[in-house]
């Protein structure tokens, strides 16, 4: 535990004493308020619409209307941030050397990649912590049954941290965080997509965004949280295997 | 403390280390000596529990390496060829995060992190960051790392490579002022390093051992042979002559303005000097020619292959 805590802490001093974390918290606010405006404008043009009598007859719902898709776009957002904040996570401490230090002192995996998967879990909490005052601010004006918003945030919440832990495995391939990067959004791409084509209700199966719908209507459904957490628990954990496999081979 | 039985490690077909074995006792300084490629790092990094073995036994503090990874990796520090360092850290945080990650108590941590900056020299960059330090501090930085547990042992592999000579007496004078706390395992090969640190080489070529031996009996007792430098004020061709009619020269030669007189026997050295004065040669100088790292290789292979 204590072992785990200080990994944590010494990868959290690398992401705030380098422009890394500043950098990516500024364009991700940049852009997840972008789109937070954008969509509040269609919004309201579409609640001014359905005052209108002669308009379509139609009932707005702020649930099915704004925060599910606003969370939808988060998550499109992250699939091209996620690669950025994994990308360096082991494969720099084997491009410089500290991996022999690491894996040379009494630590045990599991502290190596726990401590580092939760420094990326905090970076990645703060993230959304800054949308949540998006949304105090509509709360203000207009209060809402936050409700449905939590479970959209639970949502969006265990969605990256699937992408975190695919991005953590794709790290320990490689020495190179670049190519950690770019491996690992082709991969999160691949699950995205993959419900879309020829591989029907199995594609819909694995593909990591038609796990999210359930969260954006408000309902916890426990196989799609059970998908995240197999997903999260195989990626970590060939992250161990190949993390031991590197120190066989050289 | 460190025992080491018929290790092997292959890289596909190829032997790394081929088959060794020695023993290194408690307090010794063990030079382990070798030319690039020679599979130096290779061995350390499986008597560290970095990788493993692809068969033989290894014991560190009494611990087979393999089987009790923990127990062996509290005992040992380990400075690897390149320094561990994060650059984006400073000293002080770097070196705090070492101590946590092997394992020290809260409230001995500042303690040990004064002591190795005291030892090591880093009072004055410990708050800057590691990128910002020079080659010679970082290699300090390294050794503060190593030691900041109080290991039992230390495995240094190659110290002083890529130093200037200024760092490098610095360096060996730190290695030196350790010697009486901690078992030392250090890799090089330049073979005056290790003769002025050591009190056994391991000579190690193309993963197998050549030799064990202490430094002086490697440098200038190789089975027999003795060479010896001569000055002259004289004209070396004149000496030349002279001193080669003596019989028991097994091997002469001019190398810039002096001779080069090898000898089947120390003993003949006195008569070589009796006959020059004899001939009214004025000798300035009689210097036993301590052989360099090559000539002992090149002599111990030959001797494997004959
Ligand atoms: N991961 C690896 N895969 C394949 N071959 C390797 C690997 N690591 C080392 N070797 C080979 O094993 C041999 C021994 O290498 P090693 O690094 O142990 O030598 P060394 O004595 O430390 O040399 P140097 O003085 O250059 O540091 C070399 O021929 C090297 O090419
Ligand atoms: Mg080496």
């Amino acid at each position: 535990m204590k072992k785990t805590y200080a990994i944590f802490k010494k990868e959290l001093k690398h992401y705030f004493y380098s422009p890394m974390a500043y950098i990516m918290l500024t364009v991700f606010l940049f852009i997840s308020s972008w789109f937070f405006t954008g969509m509040l404008d269609t919004y309201i043009s579409l609640s001014i619409n359905s005052l209108n009598p002669y308009g379509q007859s139609y009932t707005l719902s702020l649930d099915r209307d704004f925060f599910g898709p606003f969370i939808v776009n988060m998550a499109i957002i992250f699939l091209f941030f996620m690669p950025f904040l994994t990308m360096r996570v082991i494969s720099e401490e084997r491009k410089m050397g500290t991996f022999e230090l690491l894996a040379t002192s009494p630590l045990k995996n599991i502290h190596i990649i726990l401590g580092k998967y939760f420094a990326v879990i905090f970076l990645y909490l703060i993230m959304l912590l800054f949308t949540v005052v998006y949304f105090l601010g509509v709360y203000f004006v207009f209060p809402f049954n936050i409700q449905v918003l939590l479970v959209c945030y639970l949502g969006i919440f265990l969605l990256g941290s699937t992408f975190l832990a695919i991005g953590f495995f794709c790290s320990s391939l490689f020495k190179q965080p670049i190519f950690a990067a770019v491996t690992t959004f082709g991969v999160l791409l691949l699950l995205w997509i993959a419900g879309w084509g020829v591989l029907g209700d199995f594609g819909k199966e694995i593909s990591i965004i038609t796990h999210i719908e359930s969260f954006t209507k408000g309902i916890i459904s426990l196989k799609d949280v059970f998908y995240f957490g197999i997903v999260i628990f195989f990626s970590l954990f060939s992250a161990n295997l190949y993390i031991d496999s590197i120190r066989w081979r050289e | 403390m460190i025992e080491v039985k018929n290790l092997v490690k292959k890289y596909g077909d190829f032997k790394a280390v081929d088959d060794i074995s020695f023993n290194i006792g408690k307090g010794e300084i063990v030079g382990f000596l070798g030319p690039n490629g020679a599979g130096k790092t290779t061995t350390i990094r499986m008597l560290t529990g970095f990788s493993p073995a692809t068969s033989g036994q290894a014991y560190v503090n009494g611990f087979e390496v393999f089987e009790k990874p923990m127990e062996v990796k509290k005992s040992i520090g380990y400075l690897p060829e390149f320094p561990p360092v994060y650059p984006d850290l400073t000293v002080r945080d770097y070196l705090s995060f070492v101590a946590e990650i092997k394992g020290i108590e809260k409230k001995l941590k500042k303690e040990r992190i004064d002591y190795v900056t005291q030892k090591c020299g880093l009072s004055e960059v410990i708050d800057k960051e590691i990128s910002k330090l020079s080659k010679g501090f970082k290699q300090r930085v390294g050794i503060a790392q190593a030691l900041i547990h109080n290991p039992l042992i230390l495995f240094l592999d190659e110290p002083t490579s890529g130093l200037d000579p200024i760092q490098i007496i610095e360096v060996r004078n730190l290695i030196r002022e350790l010697r009486n706390e901690h078992t030392i395992f250090l890799s090089s090969h330049i073979l005056p390093e290790v003769s002025a640190l050591c009190d056994k080489v391991i000579i190690i070529a193309n993963g197998k051992i050549m030799a064990v031996d202490t430094p002086e009996r490697l440098s200038t007792g190789m089975s027999g042979q003795k060479t010896f430098t001569f000055n002259f004020l004289d004209d070396i061709s004149k000496a030349e002559n002279i001193i080669s009619q003596f019989e028991n020269i097994n091997n002469i030669k001019v190398v810039e303005n002096s001779l080069e007189v090898k000898v089947n026997d120390i003993s003949d050295i006195p008569l070589i000097v009796r006959r020059a004065v004899e001939n009214r040669l004025d000798i300035t100088g009689v210097i036993p020619k301590t052989a360099s790292l090559e000539e002992v290789f090149l002599h111990l292979t030959t001797k494997e292959g004959a």
